[in-house]
């Protein structure tokens, strides 16, 4: 059991955004239903194949050097369990832009905040056009004002 | 929605909502978020943060239209707080000061007041020495209030004490008190008759009616009394003497039940929660009489109200009502039907603090008639058994009845505290003794009209009620000045056939 919570942290930091981890918990839901009506080899080859790529070898990776008993069932459903349970308890961080940013901007944002802020972070991009420039960011319930829009009207008040 | 972003800059936290429940909404994020601060939502609509856990704040949100999940949620840093003035007087509001009436509008005053703030602590109370006066004989003798008392008036519904409170609240008036009747989830027909009855007696411009009606969210109706009680506290502090009925609180207790348990909070007894005791508690505790900064003593006399079921006054509202007041009013079912109006039991009637603010003569008129109506009710019980009964029984009898009918007084009718005194000193004299009960009403409402117009009587009775001490000095008084003006007064009973009447007309100075 210790190991498979070491080998969360490395499959947490390259879980990147929201939807990311919703994608993957429903990966992992599907592959628990699947448990006891195929055998567990396939159980286990079914969830890496759906997994994402770069998500996948990850989790192979850790198995292989961790030594995870994949032997069972059980086993088997301890790891979708402890990595859903961890998916459950990231913090998310929002992020307003005017513009839809491209995919290895995201990656890239991402990978900013989780050295900033650790691999728990998963980011979520909204667009907003009002925002007009700038962002808006929301983390556990901190809101931080950063678009041109609110520094346009505190202009325009002072003026 | 732009006071929603000025407040999101202000303090740079946000939250969403994720679940709501009626009156009920969960937010997530908020991290500073406190008990009781006031929290805008982005559409405009105003919540109370009521629970906080490690995840999500439970906020009673005080608007009918229910929320979308998702909303956007921002914090005020304040804790709740209603607008306060003189501009209420005269109107009928919620509890957010504004007018019930759509069709008017009214200007909110300025001051803002917390409405969950602190009793006032022992030193700046004062012991409750004057007397409250409700205008009616059977209260006023027997059951004497103070000014600053916590009176809890209790009853089946149905058996007249809104009538009471509303007498109680018109005789007050009249003594230039400020006056708050707070409606808790009552009917709109109901808080219309209330505004009707007020502005017919001509009291309405020292009357606020705070309102909440039954369909109005839980919320609403939860923080009446504690807005109704902030307002009096407003007026109290302007150096006003406040009276507030809080009409009804068991109606208060079963709208925070079912806020509780939609709050998932563990049912206690009843099903309500743990804490309804104190949630009762640390409003009535806010009323009493103080001093003011300058030294005067102002108070706020609360009367609450309570509703009993079938005559069961050991319900759990009910008893917890009555140890955290300064004594009770019972309206019996059973004297309702017999016709006795108001409807009091003398007997299952309590007044903690009233006794110490009776004048010498109205403490013995007082417990003379308590002993005697204790007497009369053995003897009522006894002859119920059909013997014989002695003569003096049958006096007794007849005397306690007189005493019944005297108290009956209708709802229109109020009368002056030393009027009472001086009616009731005539009958226990026995002036009235041989004579049938309509009679004797309408005698007392001649006399009660006298004393109203002519300036002359009603300073003498005034004189004599306050220079006699004992009901024994009293009545020497009246066997020697009042029954020969009466004999003049009234015609008498049986007239000799060949005499005429002799009834000189009294001198009638309109009061000024």
């Amino acid at each position: 059991m210790n190991n498979i919570t070491t080998s969360i942290s490395p499959l947490l930091a390259v879980i990147y955004t929201r939807e990311e981890a919703e994608k993957v918990q429903d990966i992992l839901s599907d592959s628990l239903d699947s448990l006891y009506k195929v055998h567990h080899n396939n159980t286990l080859s079914i969830l890496l194949d759906n997994l994402p790529a770069h998500i996948g070898e990850v989790l192979k990776d850790q198995i292989e050097q961790k030594q995870i008993d994949v032997q069972t069932p059980e086993a088997i459903k301890k790891i979708c369990d402890s990595l859903a349970l961890a998916l459950k308890n990231t913090d998310l961080l929002t992020l307003s832009l005017a513009f839809e940013p491209s995919f290895e901007l995201t990656q890239k944002i991402a990978k900013l905040i989780k050295t900033e802020f650790g691999g728990n972070t998963l980011i979520e991009i909204e667009v907003d056009p009002h925002v007009m420039g700038g962002a808006i960011i929301t983390f556990k319930g901190q809101y931080f004002d950063y678009s041109l829009k609110t520094k346009i009207d505190h202009f325009l008040k002072s003026q | 929605m732009e006071v929603f972003t000025q407040y999101l800059e202000q303090f740079n936290e946000i939250g969403y909502v994720q679940e709501t429940i009626s009156s009920l909404v969960y937010v997530s994020g908020l991290p500073s978020a406190h008990q009781q601060e006031m929290l805008i939502f982005e559409n405009g609509v105003i919540g109370m943060v009521g629970n906080i856990t490690q995840e999500l704040v439970e906020v009673f949100v005080f608007a009918a239209e229910p929320l979308k999940v998702g909303t956007k949620v921002a914090r005020t840093n304040q804790l709740f707080s209603i607008p306060v003035g003189e501009e209420y007087l005269g109107n009928v509001v919620d509890p957010f000061g504004k007018l019930l009436d759509k069709f008017n509008s009214l200007t909110p005053p300025k001051t803002m007041r917390q409405i969950d703030s602190p009793p006032g602590d022992i030193s700046t109370r004062k012991r409750v020495n004057r007397t409250f006066d409700t205008g009616i004989t059977l209260v006023d003798i027997l059951i004497t209030l103070g000014k600053g008392q916590r009176e809890l008036v209790i009853g089946d519904r149905k058996t007249g004490k809104t009538n009471f409170l509303f007498q109680t609240l018109v005789t007050q008036a009249r003594q230039g008190a400020i006056c708050i009747y707070a409606a808790i989830g009552k009917k709109r027909l109901d808080i219309k008759a209330a505004e009707t009855y007020f502005k017919k007696q001509n009291i309405l411009s020292q009357t606020v009616i705070m309102a909440s009606t039954s369909d109005d969210p839980s919320s609403v109706i939860y923080i009446t009394p504690y807005c109704a009680m902030t307002l009096a506290e407003y007026f109290r502090d302007q150096g006003h003497d406040v009276v507030l009925v809080l009409d009804d609180l068991y109606t208060h207790a079963k709208f925070y039940r079912e806020l509780s348990l939609l709050g998932k909070r563990f049912p206690a007894r009843n099903s309500y929660p743990a804490d309804i005791f104190y949630t009762h508690a640390r409003l009535l505790e806010r009323a009493g009489n103080f001093i003011s900064p300058d030294g005067k003593e102002r108070a706020i006399t609360c009367l609450p109200v309570a509703e009993t079921v079938q005559g069961d006054m050991s319900g759990y509202i009910q008893t917890n009502l009555m140890s955290m007041t300064d004594g009770h009013i019972y309206f019996d079912i059973d004297s309702f039907t017999q016709g006795r109006r108001p409807a009091v039991n003398p007997f299952l009637s309590v007044s903690r603090v009233g006794r110490q603010t009776q004048t010498d003569l109205k403490r013995s008129i007082s417990r003379e008639v308590l002993s005697f109506l204790t007497l009369h009710e053995h003897m009522e019980r006894f002859s119920h058994f059909g013997a014989e009964v002695t003569p003096t029984i049958r006096d007794t009898l007849s005397t306690g009845e007189r005493i019944q009918h005297f108290f009956d007084q209708k709802t229109d009718v109020i009368l002056d505290s030393n009027l009472q005194l001086f009616l009731f000193t005539i009958l226990w004299f026995g002036y009235w003794n041989n004579r049938p009960f309509e009679q004797m009403k309408k005698e007392v409402e001649q006399l009660v009209k006298i004393y109203n117009t002519d300036t002359d009587f009603h300073q003498k009775v005034d004189q004599m009620t306050t220079t006699n001490k004992t009901l024994n000095d009293f009545m020497r008084v009246v066997a020697k000045n009042v029954i020969p003006f009466l004999d003049k007064l009234f015609p008498p009973l049986i007239a000799p056939a060949n005499a005429t009447p002799n009834i000189q007309p009294v001198n009638s100075n309109t009061k000024s």
